[in-house]
C-alpha cells in the first residue's frame, strides 16, 4: 500500500472514529453506530496491511 | 437450518478449517454450511467439497471509501442477516470479525467465537474463544494446536477422514492444468512463507540443499512458492547450478500444489500454508520453525512430521538442518527436533524448563491441572507484588458495594488495575495470570455497576488464591506456622 493510500485511509479512520464516538453519546450504540464500526475496523485492518499477504492475519 | 463460517484471515488458517468444516458437516449434517471469505484468500476453498455456498467479502468496495461506503455495508450486513442463520461461527478472531458477526447475528440462535455486547463492547464469546483472546499468539506460551483450537469452539472431535486431500482425480486434473512434469517421489522445498522473521534467505536454502544433497545425490529436489517469490527459487538456482533441481517457484496454483504434495516423499518449508496443506494430503514435513514462531500452534500435523526450531533466521544453521533432515529421511529420530504425535499437545520434543512450567501454568489455569512448583524466584517477587496489589483492588471493589457512586473510589481502582499490570508485566509467568485475568474480565456482560463490582470481586479473589500459591510473604508464613508447631 503507497504512503499515500496510507494517509488517506488514516484519515478516512479517524472521520469514522469521531462520528462513532458522536452517534454513541446522542443514540448509544445502534445498529447505525456498528456499521460505522464494522467499516473503520476494516479499514484498521488494511492500514496494518492485514490483506497483504507478506504479513499475517491474526 | 444454516450456518455461516466467518473464515476472514489468510490462506493457511482456511486451509487449518478444511477438517473443522468437514468435522461440522459430519455432525450436522442438516446444516446448509456458508462461508464468508474474503476474495484475495477464497481459493483456498477449492476443493473442499463441505461448502454449499461462499460469500466474498467486499473488501475493494469497502476500501474505494466513497461517502456510499456506509450504505454499502449497511446492505451487505442486512443481506446476511436475512439469511436467517441459525448459527454464526467466527474462526476469525479479529475485532473487526467481532463487530461484524454482531451485526450478522441478530437473529441468529448461537453464536461462536469473538463478537460484541449489546453496548458494543468486545465479547470474546465461547470459552475457548476466550482462552484464544487471552493465550494464544506468536509470544505466548500455549501449545495447543490451531486446528484443536477451532474444533474445541464447537465442541467437536476430528476423525482421521476429516484430515483428507481432495478426490485424486481431482487434484490430477489441477495438475495438469500446469503442464509440468511430475518426477518420482520427490522432496518439495516450500521457499517462502508469510512473513521473513518465519522464513530463510535464499542463499541459506541454497546452503541447505547442497548439504543435503551431497548425501543423497539421487534424490528428486522440487522448488514451490507464489510467484512473488520467485526470486529466491531463481537465487537458490544460481548457487547450485550444477544440481537436479525442479524450480517450480511461481509455476503452481494452490489447487496443483495439493497433487505435488500427494506425491512427495516429504515437505521441507517454514511456517507456510504448505504445513497446512500438508495436513491434508497426510504428506510428513521437515519444518524450519523460529522463536518468532509458536510452532505448537502451526506446525506440521501429518505423522512423521518434524520440525526444526532455531532462535531466529538469522540463527539458521543450513549444514545442522541439512544434517538432520537427511537423519530423518533414513527413519532415525534425532533427539534435537520436535515430533508430531497425538496428544493435547500435538508435538514431543526437548524439554525447556521455563516454558514447560509455562505451559503446566496454562493448564492449571484452563484445564484444571496442577500448579506448577517453581524455582523461579523472581516470578515469586512479581506474585507477591501482584497479591499486594490485588489486595487492595478487592478491597476497593467492597468498597464500590457501599458507595457505588463515589468518583475517589473509582479513580484508584483504575489506579490499582494499572499497578497490577505493572507488577504482572515483570515476570512472563504472571503476565500470564495477567492475560487470565484480563480474558475473565472482559467476558463480563454489560448489568448495573453493583452486579459487575460482585463478578469483579469474585474474579479478583480467584485471582488472589491462585497468586497465594506464589507469594512469598505467604510462603513464609505457611514456614513459621510449621516451625511454631515444630518448636
Amino acid at each position: 500500500m503507497s504512503q499515500e493510500v496510507e494517509n488517506y485511509l488514516s484519515l478516512a479512520l479517524k472521520k469514522l472514529e469521531d462520528a462513532y464516538e458522536k452517534m454513541m453519546k446522542t443514540t448509544g450504540y445502534s445498529d447505525d453506530a456498528e456499521n460505522v464500526k464494522i467499516l473503520s475496523s476494516f479499514l484498521n485492518e488494511q492500514v496494518e496491511k492485514h490483506e497483504d499477504t507478506l504479513s499475517s492475519a491474526r | 437450518m444454516k450456518t455461516l463460517f466467518l473464515l476472514l484471515a489468510r490462506n493457511g488458517d482456511i486451509y487449518m478449517n478444511w477438517p473443522v468444516l468437514r468435522a461440522y458437516r459430519r455432525m450436522h449434517p442438516e446444516h446448509e454450511i456458508h462461508v464468508l471469505v474474503r476474495p484475495r484468500f477464497k481459493s483456498a476453498l477449492n476443493g473442499l467439497d463441505v461448502v454449499d455456498q461462499v460469500i466474498d467479502l467486499p473488501s475493494e468496495t469497502w476500501c474505494r471509501l466513497q461517502v456510499q461506503a456506509l450504505g454499502e455495508v449497511k446492505n451487505f450486513v442486512q443481506g446476511l442477516r436475512s439469511n436467517s442463520y441459525d448459527r454464526v461461527v467466527n474462526l476469525s478472531y479479529s475485532l473487526f470479525s467481532s463487530y461484524l458477526t454482531h451485526g450478522i447475528s441478530k437473529k441468529s440462535d448461537s453464536v461462536f467465537g469473538y463478537t460484541r455486547f449489546s453496548d458494543g463492547s468486545f465479547n470474546p464469546g465461547d470459552p475457548v474463544s476466550q482462552y484464544f483472546y487471552s493465550q494464544v499468539g506468536e509470544t505466548k506460551s500455549n501449545r495447543l494446536h490451531l486446528v484443536d483450537l477451532f474444533a474445541s469452539t464447537l465442541q467437536m472431535d476430528f476423525v482421521p477422514a476429516d484430515f483428507s486431500a481432495p478426490s485424486t482425480d481431482w487434484m490430477k486434473s489441477q495438475f495438469d492444468h500446469t503442464n509440468l512434469q511430475m518426477p518420482s517421489h520427490p522432496i518439495v522445498f516450500h521457499v517462502g512463507a508469510s512473513q521473513s522473521k518465519k522464513s530463510i534467505y535464499g542463499f541459506q536454502w541454497a546452503r541447505m540443499i547442497k548439504y543435503f544433497l551431497q548425501e543423497n545425490p539421487n534424490e528428486n529436489l522440487i522448488l514451490v512458492g507464489s510467484a512473488e517469490e520467485s526470486h529466491i527459487g531463481e537465487e537458490i538456482c544460481a548457487h547450485l547450478n550444477d544440481a537436479k533441481i525442479f524450480n517450480w517457484v511461481g509455476k503452481t496454483t494452490f489447487a496443483s500444489l495439493f497433487y505435488i504434495l500427494k506425491n512427495a516423499k516429504r515437505v521441507v518449508g517454514c511456517d507456510s500454508v504448505m504445513m497446512q496443506m500438508s495436513n491434508l494430503t497426510q504428506t510428513p514435513c521437515f519444518n524450519l520453525s523460529f522463536e518468532t514462531v509458536n510452532m505448537w500452534e502451526t506446525g506440521p500435523l501429518a505423522t512423521g512430521s518434524a520440525v526444526y526450531l532455531s532462535n531466529s533466521p538469522e540463527q539458521f544453521s543450513p549444514y545442522q538442518a541439512a544434517h538432520l533432515l537427511d537423519q530423518v529421511m533414513k527413519q532415525q529420530r534425532p533427539e534435537n527436533l520436535y515430533y508430531s504425535s497425538p496428544g493435547v499437545c500435538r508435538f514431543q520434543g526437548p524439554r525447556s524448563e521455563f516454558k514447560d512450567e509455562a505451559w503446566t501454568l496454562l493448564m492449571a489455569l484452563y484445564l484444571n491441572g496442577n500448579f506448577p512448583t517453581t524455582q523461579q524466584l523472581s516470578f515469586a517477587q512479581s506474585a507477591t507484588q501482584m497479591f499486594e496489589v490485588n489486595e487492595v483492588l478487592i478491597q476497593q471493589l467492597k468498597e464500590i458495594k457501599r458507595k457505588p457512586n463515589s468518583d475517589q473510589v473509582f479513580k484508584s481502582l483504575e489506579n490499582a488495575e494499572h499497578i497490577l499490570q505493572v507488577a504482572a508485566s515483570g515476570h512472563p509467568m504472571t503476565n500470564i495470570i495477567f492475560d487470565w485475568l484480563k480474558g475473565r474480565k472482559v467476558s463480563v456482560a454489560p448489568k448495573p455497576l453493583q452486579a459487575i463490582a460482585d463478578d469483579y470481586l469474585q474474579i479478583h479473589q480467584e485471582l488472589q488464591s491462585i497468586l497465594k500459591i506464589y507469594s512469598l510473604d505467604e510462603l513464609k508464613k505457611d514456614l513459621n506456622k510449621k516451625g511454631s508447631a515444630h518448636g
